[in-house]
């Protein structure tokens, strides 16, 4: 070996890359050769400092400071969209598309129900958060949901009355007219309303989930309790945040951890009461962002006839059955498969309703263009409504299920290709969907990578 | 748990955004280098990494090919830098802490900002597979799976990047005799 093959392959050998043959030719070259001895020295003499130099940048920590900065980045953004009356709204997309408003109206309320659902279906350890505000006799509040491309600028306004009725309307700046929605978890019936357009969408609400207390349902008047018991910290998911001043008031901020959401509370110094209330939108909506309630008074005198579910007389009438029990892996499967049903084939792109709703928004047009300019059927919609319920099942999985959606780009009938998995609670192994829709329980190191 | 880089940014665009972080473990450590040695000075490495990592992730929809994160990244970071540097009078400052440097006796690795700005003038292509190799601690194979790369290249790359270091760390020590002097 001469000089210039050592000093070709010298990388190689302190990168311990070469073979038996060449590393001993090397060395003896090595042996003979002073200046390659040299160059080698120096050359190791640069990775150490090299080295030296990476150990020491690389114990910079800088992980949670840009996780920080991308939640301040994305308020800071939404609050930009918001001033701008931009954003690429759910709302404003469907209407684009040339779809039937019914269509539109299946999909907000599903939306709208993903939104607001805690309210009717706690999680146990979220009910301790809404217990209190399940407490007061009527309530009115006004809403706003700062999620970034999911909801256009505008205004909800929310009004509550015991047991278990609420009526919120929906005003968007560049949408004409309104929209109400009026629910009954009592009677189990969500109206809504579009009155500029004399339609109504009855939604009836099958297998409701029942508690204990549903007669009691109540929305705010007890926060009161809920305040005092988290400032005694008898409860680790709470915390006390400190005095904060909100728009010149004194006010008590807590902050209510739980695995899929939070939630912050601002409570007036004095009275005690809630006058702001901030919680995350969960994961599954595929937008970060918060839902804020502000303006939020109690015990207001409400006429029982804003709260009817009767649809108006005069209005063109839809009804659809909507099954509000906690998705199951077997309805989870039967949503992809009414998804695959409608787009020949495809799995969605990911499991989120913002992605969902992007992915109607694109289908529903063709299916209409297919179908000779007919709009999908009251028969399709439903179908779409069972599907998005079925497809929100990861939603409702703890946060150590693991779960993985690798369903994007595979077509129905890929027995080889497994699109879902998770780990169900307490179970050793894993439940895995697989294209052509079979369900095996795998152990975790044969998982798919 | 490691997975590669497509996956993670999948994750992220599919509504997992928690997931960025281990896009941040596994890069920040080659970003400080990168940019220190830009900047001349290690908090605002630290400052412009951050920014780097957050433009990344509100971007990352513009990413066409999730696999290159890291030249696209290193992308966005290298426009960062020369905005920060804009403001700054960053030649003077670094001219100020090698001449600081300089006075110590033993050289400190830890603080070496010649061999920090060194690596920051290569040209792109070598800057990236040093990056890669000392301060994101990557083995050549994976660096070669990395950069689409067959190995060979990798150490081509990495012997040719150590003669220019070399080159630009013997002017500087050149420079530095010239001034004691």
């Amino acid at each position: 070996m001469n000089c210039a093959e050592c000093k070709e392959l010298l990388v190689g050998y302190v990168e311990g890359l070469l073979e038996a043959s060449e590393k001993q030719a090397i060395e003896q070259h090595l042996k003979d050769c002073r200046r390659c001895r040299e160059e080698i020295e120096q050359l190791e003499g640069l990775q150490q400092r090299l080295a030296a130099n990476g150990d020491a940048v690389g114990r910079s920590d800088l992980e949670e400071k840009v996780m920080n900065g991308i939640i301040r980045e994305q308020k800071r953004r939404l609050r930009a969209a918001e001033k701008a009356g931009k954003g690429l709204a759910l709302r404003r997309l469907i209407t684009k598309s040339p779809i039937s408003k019914l269509a539109a109206a299946a999909i907000i309320v599903v939306a709208a129900f993903v939104l607001v659902g805690p309210f009717f279906s706690p999680p146990p350890a979220f009910a301790k958060i809404v217990e209190p505000l399940l407490k007061a006799r009527t309530a009115i509040f006004k809403m706003i949901v700062e999620a970034d491309g999911l909801a256009p600028k505008g205004a909800i306004e929310g009004m509550f009355m015991h047991p278990g009725r609420m009526r919120m309307t929906f005003k968007f700046d560049q949408m004409p007219g309104e929209s109400v929605h009026i629910s009954d978890y009592e009677k189990g019936k969500l109206l809504v309303l579009t009155p500029h357009e004399n339609k109504a969408v009855v939604l009836e609400m099958q297998n409701r989930p029942q508690t204990a207390n549903m007669k009691e349902i109540n929305l705010f008047a007890e926060i009161r309790d809920f305040i005092r018991r988290a400032r005694e910290d008898q409860d680790e998911s709470v915390k006390y945040l400190g005095k904060k001043q909100l728009d010149g008031v004194t006010t008590f901020c807590y902050r209510v951890t739980h695995p899929k959401r939070e939630m912050t509370v601002w409570a007036h110094h004095k009275s005690l009461l809630p006058v702001r209330v901030e919680f995350s939108i969960p994961a599954i909506v595929g937008a970060g962002g918060t839902v804020v309630m502000t303006d939020i008074e109690f015990n207001v005198d409400l006429d029982e006839e804003l709260f009817s579910t009767e649809p108006p007389e005069g209005y063109t009438l839809q009804t659809m059955t909507m099954d509000t029990s906690q998705p199951t892996e077997a309805d989870f499967v039967e949503g992809l498969r009414i998804w695959t049903e409608f787009t020949k084939g495809q799995y969605p792109a990911a499991l989120n309703v913002r992605r969902l709703a992007e992915d109607l928004g694109r289908l529903l047009p063709k299916m209409r263009k297919e179908q000779g300019g007919v709009g999908p059927s009251d028969e399709q919609l439903q179908k779409f409504t069972t599907a998005t319920r079925g497809l929100m099942f990861p939603a409702q999985l703890d946060a150590d299920s693991d779960w993985h959606y690798a369903g994007k780009d595979v077509k129905y009938g890929r027995a080889d290709k497994p699109i879902f998995w998770y780990r169900p609670k307490d179970s050793a192994t894993y439940r895995v969907v697989y294209g052509d829709l079979s369900v095996k329980d795998v152990a975790p190191e044969d998982l798919p990578k | 748990m490691t997975e590669n880089d497509t996956y993670y940014v999948e994750r992220c665009l599919d509504g997992h955004p928690d997931d960025f972080r281990h896009l941040v473990r596994r890069y920040q450590g080659v970003l400080m280098a990168n940019l220190a040695g830009k900047l001349g000075d290690r908090e605002k490495a630290e400052e412009a990494a951050q920014e780097t990592l957050v433009r990344a992730y509100f971007n990352m929809g513009k990413l066409n090919k999730p696999g290159s994160f890291f030249s696209w990244m290193l992308g966005i970071a290298d426009n960062v830098a020369k905005e920060h540097q804009r403001k700054e009078h960053v030649r003077i400052k670094r001219e100020m802490i090698r001449s600081f440097s300089s006075e110590a006796d033993t050289p400190d690795f830890s603080h070496d900002y010649g061999l920090e700005a060194a690596v920051a003038e290569l040209p792109d292509a070598y800057r990236k597979v040093i990056l890669l190799r000392y301060y994101g601690r990557q083995s050549c194979t994976t660096i070669a799976e990395q950069l689409d790369m067959p190995i060979g290249t990798v150490t081509k790359t990495l012997s040719r990047a150590y003669a220019m270091l070399r080159e630009t760390l013997n002017k500087q020590e050149q420079t530095q005799v010239n001034e004691v002097q």
